[in-house]
C-alpha cells in the first residue's frame, strides 16, 4: 500500500447518507461508489493536511434501526465488502450523541480492526458505542452534529497516523477515547519523585493528572424480588418515551432530560390529540397518533379486566430517555421510586425507546 | 434498545420490534397491534412474577 494513495471505506448512518431522518431508519445497507456526506470532508483533509490522497472512496449507507436489527450480517457484509475492495482505512461516523449509530460505528470499527484494517471511528463521550467494550479507534466529538466542523480536522489526524502506521498520540491528550492500553515511555524522574510531587500537588489541593485513571464503576444493581401475587399487585405503567399532555406543562426536554412527570390517566385512557411526544430520538409520529404505543394502557387495563392484575394505577410517570447522563436518569429512577411506593404500587412496566 | 438496557444492567427486559413505538410492532395497525400490545405486556407481567435473569431479553414473535 501506497501511503499517498489510500483505498477507503466509509460507513454512515441514513441520515448523514443523504437518505433522510428518523422515518428512514430501516434503509437497508447501501453501497455508494465515491464520498458521501462526512466522508466528502474527510477526504478533503486528508488531501490537503496531510498529502493522503484516495485511489478509491466507497461510502457505505445504513439505516440505524436496519444496523440494530441486522447486525450480524450487516458487520459480516462490511467486513467481506473490506476485503473485496481492499480498503486500507475504514471509518464510521462521527456519530456525535446519536446511539443506535454510535454503537453501529464503534461494532464496525472493532470488527474492520479485527479483520486487519486500520479503522477509526468518532463520537461523544458519552454516546452508549463509546460504552461498549469494543476495541474501536474513538475520536471524541461533541454531542450534536454542530461538532461536525471540529472532528473532521481531529479524525484526519489520527487517520492519517493510521495508515501512515505512526504512534498514536497518548489517549490522555484527550483526542480519542482511552482503550485500556498502556504503553511504557520514559520520563526525567524516578517513580518516587513522581509520586510525592503529585500528593504535593494533591495536598495543594491542585490539578494531578494520573496515567491510570480509575474505571467508573457502576453500581450493580441487584433485580428487585419477583412479585408473588401478580393478581392483586398494582401495576404502574413509566416511560421515557417523553409522551406528555399537550403543551408539556412540566418542561420535559426532548434530549438531556433531569426531570420527570406524573400524570393522571382519565378513566376513559389516554385520548388521541391529548399528548405529544417531547424526544429527539426516536420518530415521535408514532406515539403522537396512538399514545397507548408509549403508554400501553388499553393492555393494562386488559390484564386488570382479566383478573391477571389487581390494579393499574391512575397516573403514568414519563421522563425522555434520549442522550440523558447515566446519573440523572439513575436519580429519576430513584425519585420515581419514591412515589411509587407512595401510591402502593408493587411493580412497574417501563416502556423504553 | 434492549441492547442499551441489557449494557446497564436491566434485569428484565422484553425487546420491542421498533422502538419509535415500543408497544406498537413494526408495521401493525388497528386490531393487530392491539393483540400484539397485548402479547408484549403479557410477557411483561410474566418477567415481573419471575427472578431477574441472567439472559434477561425475551422476544414476543
Amino acid at each position: 500500500m501506497s501511503t499517498d494513495r489510500i483505498r477507503l471505506l466509509y460507513y454512515v448512518n441514513q441520515f448523514f447518507g443523504g437518505i433522510g431522518g428518523e422515518d428512514r431508519a430501516d434503509h437497508p445497507l447501501e453501497i455508494v461508489e465515491g464520498a458521501k456526506g462526512p466522508a466528502i470532508g474527510l477526504v478533503r483533509a486528508l488531501e490537503a493536511q496531510y498529502g493522503i490522497g484516495c485511489a478509491a472512496v466507497t461510502t457505505l449507507v445504513c439505516g440505524d434501526n436496519y444496523f440494530t436489527s441486522h447486525e450480524a450480517e450487516v458487520v459480516e457484509r462490511v467486513v467481506a465488502i473490506l476485503h473485496e475492495r481492499g480498503a486500507d482505512l475504514f471509518v464510521a461516523g462521527p456519530a456525535f450523541l446519536a446511539g443506535r449509530y454510535g454503537v453501529a460505528c464503534a461494532t464496525l470499527s472493532a470488527a474492520a480492526d479485527a479483520a486487519g484494517v486500520q479503522a477509526l471511528t468518532a463520537m461523544s463521550p458519552e454516546n452508549p458505542g463509546a460504552e461498549r467494550r469494543t476495541s474501536a479507534l474513538i475520536v471524541a466529538t461533541g454531542d450534536t452534529a454542530g461538532a461536525m466542523t471540529a472532528t473532521l480536522p481531529k479524525m484526519a489526524k489520527l487517520a492519517a497516523a493510521l495508515v501512515r502506521r505512526q504512534p498514536l498520540p497518548s489517549a490522555l491528550e484527550g483526542e480519542y477515547l482511552a482503550r485500556g492500553r498502556r504503553r511504557q515511555v520514559e520520563v526525567g524522574q524516578s517513580a518516587a519523585a513522581r509520586a510525592v510531587s503529585m500528593v504535593t500537588r494533591l495536598l495543594a489541593g491542585q490539578d494531578a493528572p494520573t496515567e491510570i485513571p480509575l474505571p467508573r464503576r457502576r453500581a450493580r444493581v441487584v433485580p428487585a424480588a419477583p412479585v408473588t401475587n401478580l393478581a392483586s399487585a398494582t401495576i404502574a405503567l413509566v416511560c421515557e418515551g417523553g409522551l406528555v399532555p399537550r403543551g408539556n406543562p412540566d418542561r420535559i426536554p426532548t434530549a438531556r432530560a433531569a426531570n420527570w412527570g406524573i400524570y393522571s390517566i382519565p378513566a376513559e385512557g389516554l385520548r388521541r390529540g391529548d399528548y405529544e411526544v417531547s424526544h429527539g430520538g426516536i420518530d415521535a409520529r408514532w406515539g403522537t397518533e396512538e399514545p397507548y404505543r408509549l403508554v400501553p394502557w388499553d393492555a393494562a387495563t386488559a390484564a386488570e379486566s382479566a383478573g391477571r392484575i389487581g390494579r393499574v394505577l391512575d397516573k403514568y410517570l414519563v421522563t425522555t430517555g434520549n442522550g440523558g447522563r447515566l446519573q440523572d436518569m439513575a436519580r429519576i429512577g430513584r425519585e420515581m421510586a419514591v412515589a411509587l411506593r407512595s401510591q402502593g404500587v408493587d411493580a412497574v412496566v417501563l416502556t423504553g425507546t | 434498545m434492549y441492547p442499551i438496557a441489557e449494557q446497564v444492567g436491566a434485569p428484565r427486559i422484553v425487546a420491542a420490534q421498533d422502538f419509535s413505538r415500543p408497544f406498537g410492532g413494526h408495521d401493525l395497525e388497528g386490531d393487530e397491534e392491539r393483540a400484539y400490545r397485548r402479547k408484549l405486556f403479557d410477557a411483561a407481567l410474566d418477567l415481573l412474577a419471575a427472578p431477574g435473569a441472567d439472559k434477561p431479553i425475551v422476544r414476543v414473535p
